[in-house]
């Protein structure tokens, strides 16, 4: 699964979660950028993703995102190392 | 020094004379004079302690970008920090509470009762180094090699007593430039301090005269003038607050430094969530990113239930840290409380706010947030958690009811501190489309001039002048 592909689904999981289908991601999007994004979605965010890519990441990584971007090179490290 | 004193006037007019006939390191060292002379004015005891941990926090920034033992570093620079707010802050009130205890079973607490002041704006500085530290341990920012640059954030004056609790990532990058003097930048901080003092002087100590009758005294009180007195606490803490931070703000502004923003219309809120989102900004900012966020997202597998225990945990916190005492703790465990419930119930809330008209739905979860926060802070105000108790159980009795002009204003004053919660409230809820501080700038001379004169005359003759402290300096 390339970059695009990543961030095609994302953008899915996120108009889901976020309830918001005016949804749509960049690298560069940010929590500031997507109404519906705060600090209590975010954790269900995280676990919706981790599901859909069958990934787990650890909590020094999630915490190191600071932007769409970083989520989708780290999903896709991952699955490329599998 | 507070800000609203006459020495902080002579001390600020000075200083900034001298700090914009200087540039480079020298601007910069004489800002971290500056800030030394302030902090020293209030204790050098306080000074020295803040410095010692100053020293520890620089060592131990570099120490864990160098270290593969990030982690043990970490911890060891947060036993410091923690340490120290513990014995400061919260070692006479535990130990208290412990001699109760073992009275209570006859056993003699062998622990000593310590005589300690607390440094000015520890509980602000050690969230800041917390904060700091954490980064560098996550790799997400460089440890402070420059010992002047690290030093002048920790000491700097506008933000030293209570905040905001900035992050130094946002403040280092400014304190490596040459500040100029710009004469709109100046006068728009200028503006900004004014404001701030009206809030202050003219609202927030007006207030507090009714409600330190009323609240030192709860029992002879019930209905309406608790009320009254639950709602001027409100907005005597907002004007307090916020009117320090428009003082702060306006202050670092002159001096060319933007710091954090700490409010955005608190009351205009819709939900306790969105409540934390617009009061004390930089603490809740800086609680999700060190606290909350970290725990939610370890206990992630455990669904809505791992995030309500991180909300939980989050304010009982957020209450440790405003204050010792269990009216504080309370006050946390409440807000923790709702967030929780309203994490739990946002999909039933949703479906049902959506029978309405968006309109209403929005002004009756205002008033329902409105009125929460106004209960929940009576335990902040009590004394003690039965006082506040007293208070929120009391607001129906019409049993001890007296006149509004025996509660230490007279018929005048209670009227402006009226006018003056009004005014605050009326801001909240309704945001002028025009920004009245720039539409003054494109007005002659003499209107701006005269203006300026009217708020300096409100100032001086309305204002409750005499230096008193800022509430959230206690925090």
């Amino acid at each position: 699964m390339d970059k695009n592909e990543i961030l095609n689904q994302l953008t899915i999981i996120f108009k889901k979660i976020f309830e918001n289908d005016a949804v749509i991601l960049q690298m560069d999007t940010t929590a500031n950028d997507v109404d519906g994004w705060d600090s209590l979605t975010h954790t269900s965010m995280i676990v919706e993703v981790e599901k859909h890519f069958s990934v787990k990441f650890k909590l020094k990584e999630v915490l190191s995102f600071k932007n769409v971007g970083d989520m989708v090179n780290m999903i896709h490290s991952k699955l490329h190392s599998v | 020094m507070v800000f609203n004193s006459f020495t902080f006037l002579v001390f600020f007019t000075l200083f900034a004379l001298v700090y914009f006939g200087m540039k480079g390191k020298l601007q910069l060292w004489w800002l971290l004079v500056g800030s030394i002379v302030f902090c020293a004015f209030y204790s050098l005891k306080g000074l020295g302690i803040l410095s010692a941990l100053i020293i520890c926090n620089y060592f131990t920034g570099i120490w864990i970008e160098k270290t593969i033992k990030k982690n043990a570093v970490l911890l060891l620079s947060c036993i410091v920090n923690l340490g120290a707010l513990f014995i400061f802050k919260y070692y006479n009130f535990f130990n208290l509470e412990f001699s109760s205890f073992l009275n209570g079973i006859g056993i003699h607490n062998p622990l000593p009762v310590l005589h300690l002041l607390v440094p000015v704006g520890l509980s602000y500085f050690i969230l800041q180094a917390i904060g700091y530290n954490v980064d560098i341990q996550r790799e997400m920012e460089p440890a402070e090699k420059k010992f002047l640059v690290f030093t002048t954030y920790f000491l700097y004056f506008p933000k030293l007593i209570q905040g905001p609790v900035d992050r130094p990532r946002n403040i280092f990058p400014q304190l490596y430039e040459s500040k100029k003097f710009d004469y709109n930048r100046v006068v728009s901080g200028l503006k900004l301090i004014a404001w701030g003092l009206i809030k202050k002087l003219v609202i927030a100590d007006r207030l507090s005269i009714v409600v330190s009758q009323v609240y030192d005294h709860t029992e002879q009180y019930s209905g309406i003038i608790l009320l009254v007195a639950g709602l001027f606490y409100m907005v005597q803490l907002y004007a307090d607050f916020s009117g320090y931070m428009d003082i702060a703000l306006g202050v670092s502004q002159i001096l060319g430094i933007e710091i954090m923003q700490n409010f955005n219309r608190p009351f205009a809120a819709t939900s306790v969530t969105d409540f934390w989102k617009r009061w004390h900004i930089s603490l809740s900012t800086w609680l999700y990113e060190y606290v909350y966020n970290p725990i939610s997202l370890q206990w992630r597998n455990l669904g809505n239930w791992g995030m309500v225990f991180a909300i939980f945990i989050t304010f009982f916190l957020s209450g440790l840290w405003h204050g010792v005492g269990w009216t504080f703790m309370t006050w946390g465990l409440i807000n923790g409380l709702a967030m929780g419930y309203e994490l739990r119930t946002a999909k039933w809330r949703k479906k049902f706010f959506k029978k309405m008209s968006p309109l209403s739905a929005k002004y009756l979860t205002m008033t329902i947030t409105f009125v929460f926060t106004l209960l929940s802070f009576t335990f902040v105000r009590a004394n003690t958690v039965s006082e506040g108790w007293y208070v929120i159980t009391h607001l129906l009795d019409q049993s001890k009811l007296v006149s509004f002009y025996s509660l230490g204003l007279d018929p005048l004053n209670f009227i402006l501190a009226c006018c003056g919660v009004l005014l605050l409230l009326i801001l909240q809820f309704y945001q002028p489309k025009i920004n009245f501080s720039q539409a003054l700038t494109s007005k002659p001379a003499f209107i701006r001039w005269s203006v300026y004169g009217i708020i300096a005359l409100v100032i001086l003759n309305l204002g409750i002048l005499g230096g008193k402290g800022f509430i959230y300096a206690q925090f």
